[in-house]
């Protein structure tokens, strides 16, 4: 009873983590700070996945798509850098909303 | 090649449809000169759609194809085969097409644009026929991350995709998080991460393992572009570009349902989750029918609608699986099949004129006549039309809804086609009807042949509505081999 009751503190802990850094990543309006959340909910995620005594390749899986995302978050990153001149959402955002032609409303 | 070489070839199929592309991709990126690399992509892709289709071919007929036992976690089923042949298929229509448009991001970046395409082709493959929920877990990942880097690379022409990739890779990266945590849930309360075992697990904590298959569901929803979690595919889609637009928004995104649909197959029979799955499914299915034609109706892009309408249409494949049934099953890979065929027409045929806004299709019949009719018939089949693929995947979705009982899914279906009715309209009064008022843009080099793709789809979608009955054999087939019947 003690280990689950260790287990169950520990994943809640874990999906916690996850959470946070979802949020962060889906709400922060810098592109960084999305990226480091992003990394946050991965973690929080193979925290969980360890908890749960999952097997190894999983474990792996999760630390290899994390690597993978953020090289390829880093690399957007810096092309927004260089063609916005921002990595701020609400100021990409205004550039690109002039040059398309908006959906109707709904 | 002599006969035994040949059939020991052929007993390794499901791992060919893996590696082929892979090895491909390698080979693209030592290749270097734009041309030559899609040379050498033309053929990998073409490889593996053969290799794929011929095993799906002899599975589907009841052939019992010998499949080599191997250590690398692999496993075959209905399903699984006619996805891997379906995306194998759809990867060298796709990047024949993409010859035209292989300098859009500069020549030294068309090397690399052709590997990731094929890394997304073996991503879907290897979720198609992986054993374990793991493999499922890396191989959609390597798929994403790839689209993704896809999107990117169009930043070069227009920086707003560089805005799309980004909330591509935040929504996906999420998604990604609960698919896994949900792989560690269902491992915990199964025992198991097997496939073929989920139905058949004693599963000691079924609220565990029902959370865990609800994130495995929602985290693949995401990248299927399900409402209401598709925040990504307008921004992704409709300033990607051409390339994105046939990898992502068509490949993808019957991938993913793909996936889903598989998976969806082993969990539904499983006792203690099959009652969750349904009702996640139905859900995610009637919000992605309401939510997605109401946008395609109100779009005013060519690529943004053809997105919206996918999303509709992805809604209905929902909704048939969530049946549970082998009749739903059968039915989702049938609209699957019209998804596919329509959105490699659509983005292909707005791709050859590059056309963005709904304007520059004014007149387009006059200037560029085989992309009009590939669009058109793209259009049809998302409207349900009779005689086309699209009316054919619905017809088999109300009959299977009323075998069940569920009346509101025919309630959908004719939501879904009514909103078509008024987008494909308004597309096709523009294309045939108006007089044009833009500079054409399209392609005007040879290369502008790269439409041929597209025209084939154009055809299968009619052909394949108005002569259906292989079609209809082959997906109750595959319905019928659902949990692993060819291992």
């Amino acid at each position: 009873m003690p280990s689950d009751l260790a287990e169950c503190l520990l994943v809640m802990g874990a999906i916690a983590l996850l959470v946070a850094g979802a949020a962060t990543a889906l709400l922060a309006p810098n592109a960084l700070k999305r990226l480091i959340g992003l990394g946050l909910a991965t973690l929080g995620v193979l925290a969980a996945l360890a908890a749960l005594r999952s097997p190894e390749a999983v474990l792996v899986a999760g630390v290899t798509g994390l690597l993978g995302q953020f090289v390829i978050g880093v690399a957007i990153t810096i092309r927004l850098q260089e063609e916005y001149g921002s990595i701020e959402a609400p100021e990409i955002d205004a550039a690109d909303g002039g040059s398309e032609a908006q959906d109707a409303p709904q | 090649m002599n006969g035994v070489d040949l059939e020991l070839a052929r007993a390794h199929a499901p791992l060919f449809a893996v590696t082929i592309p892979l090895v491909g991709a390698a080979l693209v990126l030592i290749a270097g000169s734009a041309r030559l690399s899609w040379v050498v992509a033309t053929v990998a892709a073409l490889i593996a759609a053969t290799v794929t289709a011929d095993f799906a071919y002899r599975l589907l007929n009841h052939a019992r194809p010998a499949v080599a036992e191997l250590s690398i976690p692999l496993q075959v089923d209905g399903v699984g085969s006619f996805g891997a042949a379906l995306v194998t298929g759809l990867s060298a229509l796709a990047i024949v097409a993409v010859g035209a448009f292989l300098k859009d991001a500069g020549s030294r970046a068309a090397p690399f644009r052709l590997a990731l395409l094929l890394c997304i082709t073996a991503g879907w493959s290897g979720a198609l026929l992986a054993r374990d929920l793991a493999g499922v877990a890396v191989s959609v990942e390597v798929a994403w991350l790839a689209g993704v880097a896809v999107v990117t690379f169009h930043g070069a022409r227009d920086r707003a995709a560089l805005n799309g990739a980004l909330r591509m890779l935040t929504l996906g990266g999420v998604a990604s998080a609960l698919t896994l945590l949900g792989v560690g849930l269902i491992g915990r309360a199964a025992g198991d991460l097997r496939l073929a075992t989920l139905p058949i697990a004693h599963i000691s904590m079924p609220g565990v393992a029902s959370a865990g298959i609800a994130f495995v569901i929602v985290g693949l929803a995401v990248k299927a572009t399900a409402a209401p979690v598709h925040a990504w595919a307008a921004a992704a889609l409709g300033r990607g570009g051409a390339v994105a637009g046939l990898w992502v928004g068509a490949i993808g995104v019957v991938g993913a349902l793909l996936v889903m649909t598989r998976l969806s197959a082993y969990a539904v029979a499983a006792p203690e989750l099959g009652a969750g799955v349904s009702a996640t499914l139905a859900v995610l299915g009637g919000a992605s029918v309401v939510i997605g034609s109401v946008q395609a109706v109100g779009a005013r892009t060519l690529p943004r609608l053809a997105t919206y309408a996918c999303i509709s249409q992805a809604g209905c494949v929902l909704v048939a699986i969530a049946l549970g049934s082998p009749a739903g099953f059968a039915a989702a890979l049938v609209q699957l099949l019209a998804l596919a065929a329509a959105a490699l027409a659509m983005f292909g045929g707005a791709a050859v004129g590059r056309i963005r806004d709904l304007a520059m299709l004014d007149g387009f019949w006059q200037r560029a006549p085989l992309a009009s009719v590939a669009i058109t018939a793209g259009t049809l089949s998302l409207m349900g039309a009779p005689m086309t693929l699209g009316f054919l995947g619905r017809w088999r979705l109300i009959e299977a809804g009323v075998g069940v009982g569920w009346w509101w899914a025919p309630l959908l279906v004719i939501i879904a086609s009514l909103a078509g009715v008024f987008y494909g309209g308004r597309l096709i009064e523009r294309i045939y009807f108006r007089r044009a008022n833009r500079t054409f843009e399209g392609e005007a080099s040879p290369w502008r042949f790269a439409v041929a793709p597209s025209l084939i789809c154009a055809i299968l979608t009619i052909a394949l509505g108005l002569a259906p009955a292989v079609l209809l054999r082959w997906s109750d087939a595959a319905a019928g081999m659902l949990t692993g019947a060819a291992t």
